[in-house]
């Protein structure tokens, strides 16, 4: 029988990140895909691409707290702005180069999840869903007010991402660091939750008073959780701000974490692969629907509007079906697509 | 010799016989035109508006045999109002659509968030109609503004005291009553210079986005002695701010912008009347040229409803311009000669609708406004002046800031 995460047979078979072999094989013909996507797909779904690695990066920073640790947060996109803006300002007022702009948009933001992150130190449930609530409200009303930083709603135009060898000053450049984020990023998650510290999340997430009995410091891990969830949102956002070249109020808002929370619900909740694949089918989803209704929305633009609705009914239902239909997100059929062929002929 | 001769022949004919490169989106039978529209999203009434305009723009247009013997198409995109999927729709239509003009958008933040890109790709936009100065200043060769522009209404509202109704700065108080974004501060930025110019005392009261409560800045505005007061936002909100003075006894003249020009601005009754408001085009109840054509065309398109929309001809308008440019540029249609056609048309004839006017380094096409009157029992707004511009012009003005 092949080895798989179910079937293993030694710690160091336990430790792997990918056990299989088909899973090596897998994901090596995915980078391939990956890395050559922008030679065959074309600006636009060059475009497209960059706009799930963003959301692939927010959406395992988020998981990292409420999947792993039980932290619902509403305001994952403030922690966004807040990095996009940190970037934005050093990157045009102090002339901060791309390789410093980065991590210190997510220094930013970590910062913030820490002032977040303390006073909610002993909430829970929907109690700590209001106080993050609040904070993406408040940092709203921060960027739209904070004229002589933030140039309010006329938002901010960022340079083209450099380094000292290279500017990626086309979509096509830009995509190949969003790749290498996205990868980077998903490798140090999956570390993390495999570690100690991972564990201590889980911990918390299923019930924190076994979890204090037991010695897990619950204040230093929360803390933790949201520090790192913020940092990964903050670099998130700073990425998306050198994608689209200039950030605005309008790209930080409710409605933005709403869909990230959306994703891993969607992809599977305490998943990596699951954050993935949520990030994915939550921002390709619009982007299917139009392929469809798009046409149509040309063709008979006197029905526009009303292909428009249709577009946003067929999006909530899906969801909801999904939801319905599949409450483990798309990493439970993934399980269960691969558990099929692994266990053929047997059925269980 | 007799051989070199021979091939440098073949190459030249070969040479001339190869077919000229064409211009993107352009065929010999089509022109591909592409919108962003937000057709799911805050602003889906707008999105309705516009692509029942195109489509009877286009409608017509090809039922004369098109433009030079091609047809016109559209390619409609869903932005949702949302800066993110408006850059993907940018690009999809762009890159997929490959269309060779982008027409009559709106949205700030959508528009805002593309506008890096239509001077990159070089895809004349024409035109947009966001109400934020950054789509003409600085200009972009490839974007053209048209739509009002509430710093010079405000500028004009100033004048209009000062010249027309001959109150000086000890007998008349302004103030402007705005929605706290760009658009909103754009008024304050106008009455401000128009009000240190004749040295009227100022009062702003701005209200938060949404609000439909304006208690506080009535209050304010009333204990600070307004006599004028301009205000910026929209129609609903307008007659709630004239219910809310009525209601605590502060009887100014109110100055609406064009948003006001509106039917819900009647949602106020009879306390709407006598007020003043800012419009650059021509109103249906004037029966203009323009107008008739208007009402021809959407009632035999089925489109009657649209009618009563009084910034229709603000698309007309436009995409009339845009259509007089494609004719003339003639067969050898390019991005380059169509905007240096643009450039070129004066006094494009609205049918009595209003102006609209480009230049070289000149991307805002609104210059000229009248001010309206309310009048409430007929639900109807009639001119109180001839077309006229604010003293102080743009780009002129940018130095007193």
């Amino acid at each position: 029988m092949s080895v798989n995460r179910y079937c293993v047979r030694t710690y160091k078979q336990d430790r792997r990140i990918f056990p299989s072999p088909m899973a090596r094989l897998g994901l090596g013909v995915l980078g391939i895909l990956l890395i050559s996507l922008p030679f065959w797909a074309g600006a636009y779904w060059v475009h497209v691409a960059c706009v799930c690695g963003v959301a692939v990066v927010t959406t395992l920073g988020l998981n990292l707290l409420t999947g792993y640790t039980g932290l619902i947060s509403l305001g994952h996109a403030a922690f966004m702005g807040i990095g996009a803006y940190t970037a934005a300002v050093l990157a045009i007022k102090a002339g901060f180069p791309f390789l410093l702009a980065l991590p210190a948009a997510g220094a930013m933001a970590a910062l913030a999840g820490v002032v977040v992150g303390i006073p909610t130190l002993r909430l829970k449930g929907l109690y700590l869903v209001i106080t993050t609530l609040a904070f993406q409200f408040i940092v709203e009303h921060i960027i739209f007010h904070w004229d002589s930083v933030t140039n309010a709603d006329t938002g901010l135009d960022l340079p083209a991402a450099a380094l000292p060898f290279i500017t990626f000053d086309s979509k096509e450049k830009f995509y190949y660091v969003i790749l290498v984020m996205v990868v980077f990023t998903a490798f140090c998650a999956k570390n993390l939750v495999m570690s100690r510290t991972g564990r201590a999340f889980v911990a918390i997430r299923d019930r924190d008073i076994a979890a204090e009995i037991i010695g897990i410091p619950l204040a230093r891990y929360k803390l933790l959780s949201f520090v790192i969830s913020a940092f990964i949102a903050g670099v998130a956002g700073a990425l998306y701000a050198y994608l689209v070249g200039h950030i605005g109020p309008d790209l930080y808002t409710f409605e933005k974490s709403i869909r990230y929370v959306a994703m891993i619900i969607v992809g599977g909740m305490a998943s990596i692969l699951g954050s993935i694949l949520g990030a994915c089918f939550i921002t390709l989803l619009p982007v299917g629907i139009s392929e469809v209704f798009g046409p149509l929305a040309s063709a008979y633009p006197a029905l526009a509007t009303r292909i428009g609705a249709v577009n946003v009914t067929v999006y909530g239902l899906v969801i909801v079906l999904f939801l319905l239909l599949e409450p483990a997100g798309l990493f439970g059929i993934w399980i269960r697509v691969k558990r099929y062929f692994t266990q053929w002929p047997f059925t269980y | 010799m007799k051989r070199i001769f021979v091939l440098a022949g073949i190459l030249l004919c070969l040479t001339v016989a190869a077919p000229a490169a064409s211009e993107v989106g352009v065929t010999d039978d089509t022109i591909s035109l592409g919108t962003f529209q937000d057709l799911s999203g805050p602003g889906a009434y707008l999105g309705k508006i516009c692509t029942t305009a195109l489509n009877v723009w286009i409608d017509n247009i090809n039922r004369q045999g098109g433009i030079h013997g091609r047809k016109l198409e559209l390619a409609v995109e869903d932005n949702k109002y949302d800066p993110e999927l408006t850059k993907v729709a940018f690009t999809k239509l762009v890159d997929r659509h490959k269309v060779f003009a982008i027409v009559l958008v709106y949205g700030s933040g959508p528009c805002t968030a593309v506008k890096d890109d239509i001077t990159e790709k070089k895809v004349p936009t024409f035109p947009t109609m966001a109400s934020v100065e950054s789509m003409y200043d600085p200009p972009s060769r490839y974007l053209f503004w048209y739509a009002c522009n509430d710093e010079d209404n405000a500028i004009m509202m100033v004048d209009y005291i000062k010249a027309d109704l001959n109150l000086g700065p000890d007998k008349a108080v302004i103030g402007v009553c705005y929605q706290d974004d760009e658009w909103g501060k754009s008024a304050l930025e106008g009455a401000r210079l128009a009000a240190d110019q004749y040295g009227y005392k100022l009062v702003e009261a701005p209200y938060k986005k949404g609000s439909k409560n304006l208690n506080p800045q009535v209050m304010k505005l009333k204990a600070r002695g307004v006599t004028h007061c301009f205000y910026a936002g929209y129609a609903p909100v307008y007659a709630v701010l004239l219910k809310e003075a009525n209601k605590v006894g502060w009887k100014p003249k109110f100055f609406g912008d064009y948003v006001t020009v509106d039917p819900r601005t009647f949602a106020a009754e009879d306390l709407a009347d006598g007020h003043y408001h800012f419009f650059n085009l021509g109103l249906r109840n004037e029966n203009t040229e323009g107008w008739k054509e208007l009402e021809e065309l959407f009632s035999a398109a089925g489109a009657e409803k649209m009618l009563d929309v009084p910034l229709l001809p603000l698309l007309w308008n436009s995409m009339g311009m845009f259509e007089t440019a494609l004719r003339k540029v003639g067969t050898d249609l390019t991005r380059e000669k169509l905007i240096d056609t643009i450039e070129s048309i004066d006094n494009f004839d609205t049918g009595g609708n209003g102006y609209i006017d480009y230049g070289p380094g000149m991307r805002k096409g609104t210059h000229q406004y009248r001010i309206l009157k309310c009048n409430a029992e007929k639900k109807i707004f009639e001119p109180v002046t001839g077309w006229r511009e604010p003293s102080l012009k743009w780009p002129e003005r940018e130095k007193l800031k």
